[in-house]
């Protein structure tokens, strides 16, 4: 994306945020604002969540389920952040809760549950990759929760620390630790079932 | 194998537009419920977002809260309260007072024939009716003992007395 469609990009966004955050707006304008967030973001929040949770149910119960947060709380949001990254805020706790909750509710164990999460990965439709990505996806499923959300964010969505920082607020220096233990981990994995 | 040695692609094909599109549907459906569910009066409208706007809750005049009304009763109930006390009539009491502890009933302003008939329709004994009698009466100086005198009494009245009174 070129500097200046990013910087009208931004622009707009800044002009929706106010149009949400003004009592003065129409709801006309109010619903043209909220749909002109939702179309810019719900793909990257979307690939996001789905990164997460795999079954594309659940990745569609949980991109709702954002959405209408944001349009509860976009009073709170103050321009301090960008919004994307406040959104992505509001995708990785509803994630992590999501994760949790299923967890606890069917009293599994983290092994049970990446076990889980790669049958639900052999038998997904939008699973585009070869054989390796297979098994790259499958050697990060087996991360705890957390680890695997900063991998996600820095290998795919090439985000920057300080970014990541802001969304799953960690330290710098715990994330780059993160990322790097992450790292190593999967490459063991790769090693070991991949020739 | 290190990382670097595998391509890096997304991993999950990104649904359809359309997909996104009926996401959005359930959203705004999600939207609309609950603001339903919080405002219950509210007539819906066709767009859920319509109702984003925060509407100033009309907040009850300030009299009409319950705290004002309770706080304005105990103040009236007080003022009555108050009103009666510094308007109640003392007089009344002090005739009361003034009746049972100094006025005397005196029976020498009562008739002798009331008395009588008091008498003969209560079935009072002499002793009883002195009994009764109070103290600095002057009840005593009537005539009305002098007349009860057996020996004003005629023979026949007698002897039903006394019939009565050995039966």
């Amino acid at each position: 994306m070129s500097d200046i469609t990013q910087s009208n990009q931004i622009k707009e966004e800044q002009k929706w945020v106010g149009q949400l955050q003004n009592p003065q707006s129409s709801p006309k304008e109010r619903k043209i604002a909220f749909d002109g967030i939702m179309r810019l973001h719900r793909q990257a929040i979307y690939s996001h969540i789905k990164k997460m949770v795999i079954d594309a149910n659940d990745a569609d119960d949980l991109l709702q389920e954002v959405f209408v947060k944001v349009w509860k709380n976009i009073a709170k949001f103050k321009n301090e952040a960008k919004l994307y990254t406040w959104i992505y805020r509001i995708a990785t706790n509803e994630t992590l809760r999501f994760l949790d909750r299923k967890k606890k509710k069917y009293g599994l164990k983290m092994n049970e549950v990446s076990e889980e999460l790669m049958q639900n990965l052999e038998s997904d439709e939008q699973f585009s990759g070869e054989e390796v990505q297979l098994i790259l996806q499958k050697a990060i499923l087996t991360l705890p929760n957390k680890q695997r959300l900063v991998f996600n964010m820095k290998y795919f969505d090439e985000m920057k620390y300080n970014e990541i920082s802001q969304i799953v607020g960690t330290s710098l220096g715990a994330l780059k630790a993160s990322y790097h233990l992450a790292t190593k981990k999967i490459e063991a994995y790769l090693k070991e079932n991949y020739q | 194998m290190k990382l670097e040695d595998i391509p890096k692609k997304q991993p999950f094909q990104m649904p359809t537009e359309a997909h996104f599109d009926s996401i959005s549907d359930k959203i705004y459906a999600q939207i609309e419920k609950e603001e339903q569910h919080q405002n219950p009066n509210k007539t819906s409208t066709s767009v859920s977002i319509d109702s984003i706007k925060k509407e100033t809750k009309s907040s009850p005049a300030f009299w009409k809260k319950p705290q004002f009304i309770g706080i304005a009763a105990s103040i009236l109930l007080l003022f009555v309260v108050l009103l009666g006390i510094n308007k109640y009539d003392y007089t009344y009491l002090e005739n009361i007072t003034n009746l049972s502890t100094t006025q005397k009933i005196d029976f020498s302003e009562v008739s002798t024939q009331q008395i009588q008939d008091f008498l003969l329709d209560e079935d009072i004994s002499e002793s009883e009716v002195v009994s009764f009698m109070p103290e600095n009466s002057d009840l005593e100086k009537t005539n009305i003992f002098e007349e009860s005198d057996l020996n004003s009494i005629d023979s026949e009245s007698l002897d039903l007395m006394l019939e009565e009174e050995y039966l």
